[in-house]
């Protein structure tokens, strides 16, 4: 063999696994779920620094819109809630967002604190929505070598009370609690290709920051109140990663202000939530209790057991806004133009919340919907029932209007929305809806339509 | 260490570059070291079966080389060989058979209402131990017979026992090939090591992403006989006869190319079985290596066909029932076994019959739609022998047969399909099995018209060939059954 063509040979074999990595590289990018990376997309396009990071489960997602605080306040925030995520799991997810940005508070909403495992117990894929987004380092490492690490979850599987008929190790688990599937998601992923749809080519990223908005209205069980002096006594392995992370965050010279956002609470959560006050005390951060503070209506304001709907996220969000202007030294940028960015993606956001209304098409949802301080809207009611069936008496009273709101005659309708944006004055949209009534003369249905 | 394991991929391409590295006289030594890493990766103990199967071989080989010398007779050197029988025969039951035999026994005394309870060991059955074991009962024969001198170089004969590529799933070598190859050092190769790789990515290619993919299919109707009707089961069981030749062809062509890149030519264990026209020809098509192996080293012992048609057939027979028990300590793999051997039987019998009534017919023997028919006709009877292959109990075998006799509403299949999590994936994932057995019918007609189609790729100009590359990994693993499991339905889940 010559030199020459020892050399052409070595040439191309470099060449070819160049391609080959370029090819494996640009599918790892179609095949990948892209949950992850287009909820954090906004997170690490930004180049300044964040005021506010808020964690913990979905309950974060669904009641905290960072949009609307940079709207009513002007500070930077983003929303790294994570759906089904055990404290631990938080833990690592605050641990990679840490290593971008030093926010100067950090909201760490404390529910279920009473959960010894570390990952989410219903699906180990939960934890992918937290990870994946984060390139591969060495804090990522320690991250999955430690959430695998999980006592309790071993407990269980030994116990067989998580195993499927597949023997994958966790029911409702869709994959194996293998640290290479979080380190190289490829591994677990590249078996979605015969599931590829539109929005693996055109992936649509989050443009609430992080935030998720959820749209419905239900109405939750009552649940007996638990006195203020029953609290969690045990110290729990969550307990244990929240108190780390408030050590951690102190020594970073971040303030960490503690939640427990509002829902209508079991027992044991309630216990939790009151627990976290004397967890606040010991580590001398501020924590709010929203289970005691009254600011949302749980029959208008609920998506579920658990979560908040828009209107209990504009509550959250307002009040959260107020606490963090009042409590902490958080700048305005609203007139920086070093964050001009920011305009824009509030403008996203405005069309994106705009939509919702323009796209719904069940008047208990547009009135719940209707809850939001940057609306007006002019509401023409021709028949009064509406406000003895429920539950749009309660949600047009979460709105402001009650029984005493005149009716008038309407034309081939008997009711009709035209809603306004106060911040341009335009009027996006306009509903008329149609009762149903039963042989009672009962409404048991409204038809809506845009017009 | 399963080929299609990370540690093998990490594995194999340490093993190559410490090979052509290291100074010749090391290399063989070097081969031993990872072929014993390899093996024990499984279980450390192995190391000590495999070990004594050697030392056994060894010795009886050369007492055997030390008799002949002395040209003492044929007593002495029979028992040598008997001795390198029963031991290695020995150890193979003990771990393969003997609660299989044990079972045996308890369910001949059952018959005469007698029951007994014999207490059962713990045995875990060795991987490849079927392989390796024959493969040094060959090398005791081959030198009592004469074929080749005893090795005296006892690691070198280490080494051609447990040469890893070949180790535990074959081809089962025969010493006449192989322990001469391990003789020489062997240098690097480009032209070798790229036509080495393609072998291993066509093995891929049919293990992991046909096999496996197949296996899913099949698993959940086997697994659940009575949940599906007689198509599912029809299907399944076509579906099982490419899931075994992919799986197990798959493993051979990756070991026949794993081995040509450290310069060392296997013998083809797979030639198109699939398409044969009789059952014999079926036979000599399938895992050549050990129908080979019982073809030189047991039916020729027994008589072959010298001594009559009568003792032929028993001899066939009798080969067809070892194979069966071969292939696993159970009485599904006997049936197997036995039903294979009387199809051969049957077809040699009818073969008068047969020509005949072509000739009658004026059909061509040769001709393409004769050719197509007899294949049809023989992939079935083939098919069938493995429904006693894929069940695990004789009355199992028995219900599947029973719902394809009675297979009801085909248009179950489609709403079955229709029924899943993800309809649009299933169907993606239905018609891509279907696009890769083109693949497979295309390269397995070439192969049988003598036309490899690597050597086509290889001819070709080396972007052609950096680019089939390159697209036959990123195939390979995008398409491929590996990593930890997932569900595509269950991550649809995200409103908490």
């Amino acid at each position: 063999m010559t030199g020459n063509s020892t050399l052409s040979r070595v040439i191309a074999v470099i060449l070819t696994f160049a391609l080959l990595l370029a090819a494996l590289f640009g599918l790892s990018e179609l095949v990948k779920r892209k949950a992850s990376y287009i909820q954090y997309a906004d997170f690490f396009d930004e180049k300044q620094n964040f005021d506010v990071l808020f964690f913990g489960t979905s309950h974060v997602l669904d009641a905290v819109q960072p949009m609307k605080l940079w709207k009513d306040h002007g500070f930077l925030s983003y929303n790294f809630g994570g759906h089904a995520n055990a404290i631990a799991t938080t833990y690592w997810a605050a641990q990679l967002a840490l290593e971008y940005t030093t926010p100067s508070v950090l909201v760490m909403d404390c529910f279920d604190i009473t959960e010894e495992a570390k990952t989410s117990r219903n699906s180990f894929s939960y934890v992918h929505l937290s990870l994946d987004a984060f390139p591969i380092s060495r804090t990522k490492i320690r991250a999955v070598k430690d959430l695998l690490q999980d006592e309790e979850i071993d407990r269980l599987i030994a116990e067989e009370k998580l195993i499927n008929e597949e023997n994958v190790a966790v029911i409702g688990q869709e994959e194996e609690r293998d640290p290479i599937t979080l380190l190289w998601p490829f591994s677990v992923y590249h078996n979605r290709w015969s599931a590829l749809g539109r929005s693996d080519f055109r992936p649509v990223r989050n443009v609430q920051k992080g935030a998720e908005t959820t749209v419905g209205v239900y109405k939750p069980l009552d649940r007996r109140q638990v006195p203020p002096d029953e609290k969690l006594e045990k110290d729990t392995v969550s307990i244990a990663y929240l108190e780390k992370l408030i050590t951690d965050c102190q020594a970073r010279g971040i303030e960490v202000l503690l939640t427990y956002l509002p829902f209508t609470a079991t027992e044991t959560e309630q216990r939790e939530a009151h627990r976290l006050y004397d967890i606040a005390e010991e580590y001398g951060v501020k924590y709010l209790n929203f289970l005691d503070l009254g600011v949302v209506d749980y029959e208008t304001d609920c998506y579920d057991d658990t979560h908040l709907n828009r209107s209990g996220a504009e509550k959250v969000t307002a009040y959260l806004g107020d606490y963090l202007a009042a409590n902490y030294t958080l700048p305005d940028h609203r007139n920086d133009l070093a964050y001009a960015s920011w305009h824009g993606d509030y403008e996203t956001w405005r069309t994106f919340q705009h939509a919702l209304l323009q796209e719904e098409d069940q008047l208990f949802r547009y009135l719940m919907l209707l809850a939001n301080k940057n609306y007006s809207f002019e509401l023409s009611l021709g028949d009064s029932r509406l406000f003895a069936a429920e539950p749009y008496g309660k949600l047009l009273r979460n709105i402001g209007i009650d029984e005493k709101y005149p009716t008038v005659t309407l034309p081939g309708a008997d009711l009709e929305i035209r809603v306004r944006d106060l911040d341009t004055g335009e009027e996006f949209d306009a509903v008329q809806g149609t009762f149903e009534l039963n042989t009672a003369g009962e409404l048991i249905d409204v038809k809506l339509r845009h017009v | 260490m399963l080929f299609n394991s990370l540690k093998f991929l990490i594995f194999f391409p340490l093993v190559v570059l410490g090979y052509f590295l290291i100074p010749d006289r090391w290399k063989h030594y070097w081969l031993l070291l990872a072929s014993y890493y390899f093996y024990m990766s499984w279980n450390a103990g192995y190391a000590l079966l495999i070990l004594f199967s050697t030392g056994v071989t060894y010795i009886c080989a050369r007492l055997l080389e030390k008799e002949k010398t002395r040209e003492a007779g044929g007593k002495r050197t029979k028992r040598i060989v008997l001795a390198s029988l029963v031991l290695n025969l020995g150890l193979l039951v003990y771990f393969k058979y003997f609660n299989f035999l044990l079972t045996s026994v308890e369910s001949i005394f059952a018959l005469f209402h007698i029951r007994l309870q014999i207490p059962r060991f713990d045995i875990l059955l060795p991987v490849g131990i079927s392989f390796f074991i024959f493969q040094a009962l060959g090398y005791t024969i081959d030198v009592y017979r004469g074929d080749i001198p005893a090795e005296h170089d006892f690691f070198r004969y280490a080494l051609f026992v447990s040469f890893f590529p070949q180790l535990v799933a074959g081809p089962i070598e025969r010493s006449g090939n192989l322990l001469k190859q391990l003789a020489v050092p062997h240098r690097f190769s480009y032209e070798r090591t790229k036509e080495g790789l393609l072998l291993m990515l066509w093995g891929y290619f049919l293990k992991v992403v046909l096999a496996d993919r197949i296996a899913i299919f099949v698993d959940m109707v086997y697994g659940n006989i009575s949940a599906f009707n007689g198509w599912y089961c029809m299907l399944a069981t076509v579906l099982f006869a490419v899931q075994i030749y992919c799986d197990f062809s798959g493993y051979s062509v990756i070991a026949v190319g794993a081995a040509k890149i450290l310069g060392i030519q296997l013998m083809e264990n797979f030639d198109a079985p699939h398409l044969s026209t009789s059952v014999a020809e079926f036979w000599r098509r399938w895992h050549i290596s050990l129908t080979s192996w019982f073809r030189d080293y047991l039916y020729i012992p027994l008589g072959g066909s010298r001594k009559g048609k009568a003792r032929k057939y028993l001899n066939v027979l009798i080969v067809f029932l070892v194979s069966g028990l071969w292939h696993g300590a159970s009485f599904n793999y006997v049936i197997w076994g036995a039903i294979n051997g009387l199809f051969q039987i049957i077809g040699e019998i009818l073969m008068p019959l047969r020509r005949k009534a072509a000739a009658l017919l004026h059909l061509h023997r040769e001709s393409f739609v004769h050719r197509v028919i007899s294949g049809i006709i023989t992939f079935v009877l083939v098919d069938f022998c493995y429904i006693f292959f894929r069940t695990t109990t004789i009355r199992e075998a028995i219900a599947v047969i029973r719902r394809i006799l009675s297979p009801g509403n085909p248009a179950e299949l489609i709403t079955g399909l229709l029924a899943a999590q993800n309809p649009r994936a299933t169907a993606t994932e239905c018609l891509f099995v279907f696009f890769c057995l083109l693949i497979l019918l295309f390269a397995d007609a070439m192969k049988s018209r003598g036309i490899a189609v690597r050597t086509k790729i290889l001819a070709q100009d080396s972007w052609f060939q950096s680019l089939f590359f390159v697209a036959a990994v990123c195939g390979i693993l995008l398409f491929g059954v590996w990593g930890p499991g997932y569900r595509e339905a269950s991550f649809i889940y995200f409103q908490f």
